[in-house]
């Protein structure tokens, strides 16, 4: 089985308000960190190879994944 | 009695479950987010539900690392009743002072209705409100079964609403006087609500 994983964080320019309320909460446990950003990991599996995968994943991502306007994806 | 309402940004049933208590004879006052005080200063809490902090990571999550939640666990230590309702049994969960957590509903759908639910100690059967997207309780297998040996689960759902293991609605902590439940006692009152249920309910 073959397994990807699509990391998505709101662009840097986005207004990301859940990374500054969990950055706000961090800061309020004395925790070092200047910057949070929340996004999400989406996994793909497939029980089998998939020939071309880079172009299927761009297929896939383009499906609704992510939004190329606010987001930005990778595939890991 | 001197019940304290903790209130979160984006709280949103406070104002109900202030009432509510004023109307059952105690004497509520208000609590923020930022607040520490003291056991002493009150006599029991009531976390009322909303949508707190976004419900940013997971519902309750951010609110229950907050500051005002040391003296909600200090009161909590002290034996005195706190109850969470809705969002704040996701936050009571989440600050570690219930057991278990609420995570979305089996259907992936919000659910707005009415419940009937049990007391599977009593046998008691009630008929309260319910409006959560995210109200299936989980809990690990080897937990559950401390849950009911400890007669933990305070009400279940008659029907299996969202999924909830073993239909729960609501449950105490170890010691009975920490207590969370999805429905909303406080939305069910006065005959003019819809049902009387939510009377008396907690202390």
């Amino acid at each position: 089985m073959k397994t990807w994983y699509i990391r998505i964080l709101p662009r840097p320019e986005v207004l990301d308000v859940q990374g500054r309320t969990v950055l706000q909460m961090l800061k309020n446990h004395d925790m070092p960190f200047s910057g949070v950003r929340v996004g999400k990991i989406i996994e793909l599996t497939a029980d089998k190879d998939i020939s071309d995968s880079a172009a299927v994943l761009k297929k896939a991502m383009g499906l609704g994944l992510y939004n190329p306007l606010v987001e930005v994806a990778v595939v890991e | 009695m001197k019940i304290g309402v903790v209130r979160f940004p984006g709280t949103n049933c406070d104002r109900d479950v202030f009432k509510w208590l004023e109307d059952q004879g105690h004497k509520p006052q208000w609590l923020w987010h930022e607040d520490l005080f003291s056991a002493n200063e009150v006599e029991g809490l009531a976390v009322p539900g909303g949508f707190s902090f976004g419900d940013y990571l997971r519902s309750g999550a951010v609110a229950a690392r907050s500051r005002v939640m040391q003296s909600v666990k200090e009161v909590a230590d002290s034996g005195k009743p706190v109850i969470g309702i809705c969002n704040g049994f996701q936050i009571l969960c989440e600050a570690g002072l219930l057991p278990g957590a609420l995570i979305p509903n089996e259907s992936g759908l919000f659910i707005d209705d009415w419940a009937e639910l049990e007391n599977p100690s009593t046998k008691i059967s009630i008929k309260l409100p319910v409006a959560h997207g995210d109200g299936r309780f989980f809990i690990h297998e080897d937990e559950r079964k401390k849950l009911w040996d400890n007669n933990q689960v305070w009400w279940q759902y008659k029907n299996s609403l969202n999924g909830s293991i073993d239909k729960i609605a609501g449950v105490t902590n170890k010691a009975g006087n920490v207590k969370g439940l999805m429905p909303h006692p406080e939305r069910a009152y006065r005959d003019w609500m819809g049902g009387v249920d939510g009377w008396k309910f907690w202390i």
